[in-house]
């Protein structure tokens, strides 16, 4: 059995007038340690996906096993990352990072000591006393990582978390991201429309087709590709190869 | 550039900034003194009647004279005692209602019609029944300040919480917080700003209700010396009592200003 097993998934939206299908038996399973991108066209129900997988939205139909329980069953949190950082402009730097553990009444010394070391490392270290709006947009977008690790989830789920930044800060970043997965050993699931990052960053990336959304097409990313960061992934020379064989499978969906 | 220069222009940006404040100033000054000191002449020279329009300094001698009686204090206390019960009693009601409103998003869809239509009625007329109902004193006073600043207060902040970013919400319920750990992180806070410029409003709305409110029961109160003034035809008391009116709801804007700076800090 799988880490993850997204079982089924079908979902509507509904309205006063109209329904519509968001998304239909979707399939997938996510090895532990693993890194997956959902890539498609836009209003292929991507996000939607995520966020069922997040247990934020209960599907219309099927479930998602997360070590083989229900997802709305979990205790643990699942870290969630946005395209914007969403840090609360109220809370500094630090108070913004321990919100999870504020909220799950699990705020000691040792979690505090643990985030000022997560801020450390993730290089923003002497921002904790300040505010939100004195930070830049990488360093903010750092600052929700570290929001969203202190909790230790299972599983990372990232909705275009980079996509908002300068294409410098992006890069830099993608890199710091993987970084700490693989030293944490984490599980993580990418929604991006950005092919390179999805290449760069994943071991699969499963591309999704719209109305309603279905999987079109599972990649498996070359082995050459995958044991390299992020930047230096973009440099490798089946990088473009491979980048023109998945842009023509989502250019043909559209 | 050197280090000298660069202070040197930000000395002038100082003094430039400095210049702008102090001509601000001077012509608010000025108006003040324009003010008063045509309504003298004007007054003196009869080309407007004094004993409708008074004086500044009959209104003056009139001030002494009620300071050293100490009816007027005696008066102002009773009035900004029931303007600030008021003030504070409605904001605090208008809160709660909005988040029960927020807490229940069907008690809201049931309630949305009657808020609008109490909204649109002239909450003053209410103001016989009260009397009638809670008796002429304090209490129906106090009462008629709360119903004029309710209503307006809970369609403010409810919508104010509305509108809080659903991706705030989101992040929190990653980490499976609760409804009530929802409000008191993300839309209580988020709404601080609203809630600071509905009770700039209700400052204005407590002080019309309360002043009705003693024209109705009309035993004490600068609302019950206006009243008095013009049955009397003295209208150097009903100015009088404009005055001073004017002068506390300055200063209880001026206390909400100051408690605004002390909770948004974070606005730098």
């Amino acid at each position: 059995m799988a880490f993850l097993t997204v079982k089924d998934i079908s979902h509507l939206y509904f309205t006063e007038k109209n329904y519509t299908k968001a998304l239909e038996e979707i399939s997938l399973d996510v090895e532990k340690g693993s890194f997956v991108s959902l890539i498609g066209p836009s209003g292929c129900g991507k996000t939607t996906l995520l966020s069922i997988i997040a247990g934020l939205i209960q599907p219309t139909q099927g479930e998602v096993l997360l070590e083989e329980e229900a997802i709305s069953k979990q205790n643990s949190s699942i870290g969630y990352m946005l395209q914007q950082d969403y840090l609360f402009p109220w809370k500094n730097i630090i108070e913004n990072v321990l919100i999870g553990p504020h909220i799950q009444k699990n705020l000691t010394k040792e979690i505090t000591e643990q985030a000022e070391r997560l801020l450390e490392e993730i290089g923003i270290g002497n921002t904790k006393e300040s505010y939100p709006n004195q930070l830049s947009g990488g360093m903010r977008q750092r600052v929700a990582l570290a929001r969203t690790l202190i909790t230790d989830p299972k599983l990372l789920l990232l909705d275009e978390p980079f996509s908002a930044l300068d294409y410098q800060t992006k890069l830099k970043l993608e890199n710091l991201v993987m970084e700490i997965l693989k030293k944490y050993d984490m599980t993580s699931v990418l929604v991006t429309h950005d092919i390179g990052e999805a290449i760069a960053m994943s071991e699969r990336i499963v591309l999704l087709q719209s109305n309603p959304g279905r999987i079109a097409k599972i990649f498996n990313v070359p082995k050459e590709i995958i044991k390299l960061s992020p930047f230096d992934a973009r440099q490798e020379p089946s990088y473009s190869e491979f980048f023109q064989t998945v842009w023509k499978e989502l250019e043909s969906l559209e | 550039m050197s280090n000298h220069e660069d202070q040197l222009l930000f000395t002038k940006f100082k003094r430039k900034k400095k210049k702008e404040k102090r001509l601000v100033l001077s012509w608010q000054v000025a108006i003040f003194v324009v003010f008063f000191v045509l309504w003298e002449t004007l007054s003196r020279l009869h080309w407007i009647d004094p004993l409708i329009f008074s004086s500044p300094s009959r209104v003056w001698s009139l001030f002494q004279e009620k300071i050293a009686d100490g009816s007027l204090l005696m008066h102002l206390q009773v009035t900004g005692f029931e303007t600030i019960a008021g003030f504070i009693l409605g904001t605090l009601l208008g809160i709660l209602i909005a988040t029960l409103l927020w807490w229940s998003p069907r008690l809201s869809k049931i309630l949305d019609p009657y808020l609008v239509v109490l909204n649109a009625m002239p909450k003053v007329a209410l103001g016989p029944i009260l009397i009638v109902a809670l008796g002429p004193g304090y209490v129906s006073i106090i009462s008629m300040g709360i119903i004029i600043a309710v209503v307006i207060t809970t369609i403010h902040i409810y919508s104010a919480f509305r509108e809080v970013d659903e991706n705030y919400i989101k992040v929190l319920r990653s980490f499976n917080a609760s409804r009530k750990q929802i409000f008191i992180e993300a839309i209580l806070p988020a709404s601080f700003p609203t809630m600071i410029s509905t009770l700039k409003v209700n400052v204005g709305l407590a002080w019309v209700g309360v002043i009705v409110g003693e024209f109705l029961v009309s035993e004490r109160g600068l609302g019950y010396m206006i009243v008095y003034g013009f049955q009397v035809f003295d209208f150097n008391l009903v100015l009088l009592s404009l005055l001073v009116i004017a002068v506390f709801a300055g200063v209880m804007y001026k206390v909400v200003e100051a408690i605004e700076n002390k909770l948004i800090h974070h606005k730098s």
